[in-house]
């Protein structure tokens, strides 16, 4: 009984339609060809396990690179907003005035974004681009000179994503629900660093190592999360650098993320979509 | 078609008519003087190539002793990939032993 709930479980390592069509079928061979021996019967879960997430792996590359980047992309740009966002009214909330902080930018990224969360990635794209175009005369303002724009390219970039190479995915109005991120955002890191909830920073804090982990445990068999992860820390890293001017090692790994991550799944993909002996 | 060592004995285990997977694991065992032990993520990940590249057709499911099982058969094409396989490798087992013989007395020397 005990044997039949692991390789149950095992047999959660394959997608869903494999798993519905032969899982019952393959969980009776496994129990039947490890009977015998527990030595076999731990081989064959381990093998099991390998299979699946080979067939999840195979079964994301077989969207192809161009599409999995293009999707790290545009999650990458719900991402930027996000954080533009949250970033923008806790600057507000300290009563911070400045024209980059106006109501109307704010409110237009935060329709912005609720637009992408639905769904509609080349209009949110399209919005997210005029927008950033519209603020670059007050953020020059602020740091004239060119290399001050950089900390736009990536941004630019995961939008010009959402425009070009949009999702294919069905409108739903529940994905608002994840404009609480960016709420408990602004609640968290809005007051002051002396009036700010252990709590909360506490919980914005394991959210985002959660974040980190689940991107890394799919990173093997769906790179598109680690590649909006990537993309982020990347963005933070080139803000660092070229606003304070900080080269140090944190910042140029910060720098390096999106580049890495970015090869990584390219190679892997490629290669999963490689024709194979039988 | 290049076959590995595991579908090529998967394969073969079909050759006297239709097994379901675990008949497959243990004729293939049998086939291979137990070379091939088959594991079940191995066997399914290489039927579903092979019933995709057209060279077994699966049955309809059915129980037995409690288990579901599927039979799985040999189509035409699937026997003649693996007759041709058959002949490959007996072709180059032939072009070795052959050199192999032809230099050994020149090796013993």
């Amino acid at each position: 009984m005990i044997c039949e709930r692991v390789a149950g479980l095992a047999l959660c390592a394959y997608p869903s339609v494999p798993r519905a069509a032969r899982g019952e079928e393959m969980l009776g061979t496994l129990l039947d060809a490890s009977a015998s021996s527990r030595t076999r019967f731990v081989r064959e879960i381990v093998d099991l396990v390998r299979r699946g997430l080979r067939t999840r792996a195979t079964q994301t590359a077989s969207a192809g690179a161009r599409r999995l980047v293009a999707d790290g992309l545009c999650l990458a740009a719900t991402w930027v907003m996000t954080l533009d966002l949250s970033t923008l009214l806790s600057q507000r909330a300290r009563g911070m005035h400045d024209p980059l902080l106006a109501p109307a930018s704010i409110a237009l990224l935060a329709a912005i974004l609720a637009i992408a969360l639905i769904g509609y990635d080349r209009l949110a794209g399209a919005g997210a681009l005029a927008w950033t175009a519209s603020r670059i005369p007050a953020l020059w303002d602020h740091h004239p000179g060119i290399i001050n724009l950089i900390p736009e390219i990536l941004p630019l970039i995961c939008f010009c994503a959402m425009v070009l190479a949009a999702r294919h995915r069905s409108p739903d109005l529940r994905r608002l629900a994840w404009l609480l991120v960016p709420a408990t955002l602004v609640l968290t890191l809005g007051p002051p660093s002396d009036e700010q909830s252990p709590l909360l920073l506490a919980y914005v804090a394991l959210a985002a190592i959660s974040v980190a982990v689940f991107a890394l445990a799919i990173l093997p068999t769906d790179p598109r999360v680690a590649i909006a992860g990537a993309v982020s820390v990347s963005n933070l890293g080139l803000a660092v650098a070229a606003i304070n001017h900080d080269t140090s090692v944190p910042a140029c790994l910060f720098l390096a993320a999106a580049p890495v991550v970015l090869i990584g799944a390219i190679t892997r993909t490629r290669r999963l979509r490689l024709a194979t002996p039988i | 078609m290049e076959f590995r060592t595991p579908s090529y004995f998967a394969l073969a285990s079909l050759i006297d008519g239709p097994l379901h997977g675990y008949a497959m694991v243990r004729r293939a065992a049998e086939l291979s003087d137990g070379v091939v032990r088959l594991s079940t993520g191995t066997l399914y990940a290489l039927l579903e190539r092979a019933i995709d590249e057209g060279l077994i057709v699966a049955g309809e499911p059915y129980i037995e002793g409690g288990r579901q099982r599927r039979d799985y058969s040999l189509t035409q094409d699937g026997r003649h990939e693996l007759q041709a396989e058959a002949e490959r490798l007996a072709r180059a087992a032939r072009t070795v032993t052959r050199r192999l013989r032809v230099t050994a007395s020149a090796v013993a020397e």
